[in-house]
């Protein structure tokens, strides 16, 4: 594989530090064209049957609309991952962004059971994995593989800690909110157009699946 | 993990699958036989004290069955000793991994130690270190008793396992298992007739209703599948009947190691409380990951 020439695609000034990384998904401009979860999957190389970035199919309760809700690591600011692995391999970045360290990951999915958002899974090597916000690409000044494959720029990523950052005032203006709240985990990835039966209907939304080549739902 | 279809078109993942449910029930054995051997050791007379050595023994073997499952459940098995190498304080299942490994060591250490001083009779002194090891039993015992209650409330995506009634509901269950070994190694005399299995299920009735109540009404359909959905067998059958009803009536026909007829009836008590924690545990480990696991676990 040919290695990317980040020196060259590098701007002076792009990628420097944010005090709280974040994300707003516009779900009115969601076309559910699944951009993001492929662009992710090819950007990390994951494994069929598996997700860093989900897209949901919700239908509304009443009426023939078919929704689309977009689902990855919320980056949370009380992460419960953090706290139930028990061999410290996830951290948090500077930023704000929760990361797993591969090399002290013992795969005993205490992350995943802790997870509000089932977020985190188990790869084929055993390992947890998860959407990182694309650390490869935030530190040389290049949007996460989702924002920036997002035909209808519907996934910004941002500094949500910087009043004066274009996406911190876009979460401001249009009043963004988080997925499951309930769950008091203080999202770093927040939602524009949520709505409350949203959250239920996710819990049921098709997901595809290469488990058993069928198409599945999930329920939790 | 498995991605399990069970008969509606659902997929269930479930992180804590059937080897969880092992482990707890072997970590249940291991503390609470541990905690009624100590009992027998600093308590009994020479017979007692002999049975108490071998709860220890049994303890040992108990943990490490139950080390060796979570051992097994690893999606990376090769990847245990990650568990002792790395530590992280806020982590419960770090303090476990601790617990339990420091626990069959010591129960060994003990029960040879025990084995080399002995009385006339046989049965073992406790003196010089060993009532420092004991003590240190017990409390390790009680810890690990208790542990797993911790273990799942840290999980906050699980509602129903966030309730602090689980602590003392897993522990009373763990000294009930240790009764139950007690029972078939003739070492529960002391307690024969004297109310402490009454006492524990009794308490462990309790405690089960008052979980059962608190579950808040936005989970009513997780409370549904416990209470009369697919883990209801569980519950009523393996946990309420078997596991509590059936042995408090057995023990109202004979005694544990009064002839052949009484050993045989404690070795069916015993043998129905255990069956009964473990139901405990996988009505909790499953019901707890809320979709329809068990059937499709066990399938």
């Amino acid at each position: 594989m040919t290695e990317v020439p980040w020196e060259k695609i590098h701007q002076p000034g792009a990628g420097a530090p944010k005090k709280r990384a974040g994300m707003v998904v516009d779900l009115r401009r969601c076309i559910g064209c699944h951009a993001c979860s492929v662009s992710c999957k090819t950007e990390h190389e994951v494994a069929l049957g598996s997700f860093r970035t989900r897209v949901r199919y919700l239908e509304e309760p009443e009426g023939n609309q078919i929704r689309f809700l977009p689902l990855l690591c919320m980056q949370c600011e009380d992460a419960p991952c953090l706290d139930a692995c028990p061999t410290g391999a996830i951290a948090r970045h500077a930023d704000g962004h929760v990361d797993i360290d591969r090399d002290r990951c013992c795969g005993n999915k205490a992350c995943v059971a802790a997870c509000p958002y089932q977020a985190i899974f188990i790869d084929e090597g055993g390992l947890a994995d998860k959407c990182d916000f694309c650390t490869h690409r935030t530190e040389v000044g290049l949007d996460p593989a989702c924002a920036a494959a997002c035909p209808t720029d519907a996934i910004r990523y941002g500094d949500l800690g910087d009043a004066d950052d274009p996406v911190a005032q876009y979460v401001q203006k249009h009043a963004a909110t988080a997925f499951k709240p309930e769950a008091g985990t203080r999202p770093s990835v927040v939602y524009v157009g949520l709505e409350d039966w949203m959250t239920d209907a996710a819990r049921t939304g098709i997901q595809v699946s290469s488990d058993d080549d069928e198409i599945v739902y999930e329920t939790r | 993990m498995q991605a399990t279809g069970i008969s509606d078109p659902q997929i269930v993942l479930v992180p804590f699958g059937v080897p969880i449910v092992v482990y707890l029930t072997f970590a249940a054995i291991a503390a609470g036989t541990a905690l009624l051997a100590v009992w027998l050791l600093f308590r009994g007379d020479s017979a007692e004290r002999s049975a108490g050595r071998r709860g220890l023994l049994v303890a040992t073997f108990a943990i490490a069955i139950g080390g060796c499952s979570l051992i097994l459940d690893l999606e990376a098995p090769a990847l245990f000793t990650y568990i002792l190498r790395y530590f992280n304080p806020a982590s419960m299942i770090a303090w476990g991994a601790r617990a339990i490994t420091v626990f069959g060591l010591l129960t060994a250490f003990t029960w040879w130690a025990l084995g080399r001083d002995t009385d006339a009779s046989g049965a073992p002194r406790v003196r010089g270190i060993l009532p420092v090891a004991l003590v240190l039993i017990a409390l390790l015992s009680v810890f690990i008793g208790l542990y797993p209650a911790w273990v799942l409330a840290q999980s906050t995506a699980r509602p129903l396992w966030a309730s602090p009634l689980l602590a003392p509901l897993l522990l009373l269950s763990a000294i009930h298992a240790g009764v139950a070994v007690h029972l078939l190694g003739r070492g529960a005399r002391r307690w024969q007739g004297s109310g402490l299995e009454i006492g524990l299920v009794a308490l462990q009735a309790v405690v089960l209703v008052l979980y059962l109540l608190q579950i808040d009404a936005a989970y009513g359909a997780a409370k549904a599948r416990l209470m009369t959905g697919s883990l209801a067998p569980w519950l009523w059958g393996g946990v309420v009947l078997i596991g509590w009803l059936v042995p408090l009536a057995l023990s109202r026909r004979g005694g544990t190691d009064k002839g052949d007829s009484g050993v045989g009836l404690a070795a069916w008590r015993a043998i129905a409380i255990l069956i009964g924690v473990l139901a405990l545990r996988a009505v909790l480990v499953f019901g707890g990951q809320g979709a329809e696991a068990l059937i499709a676990a066990v399938r």
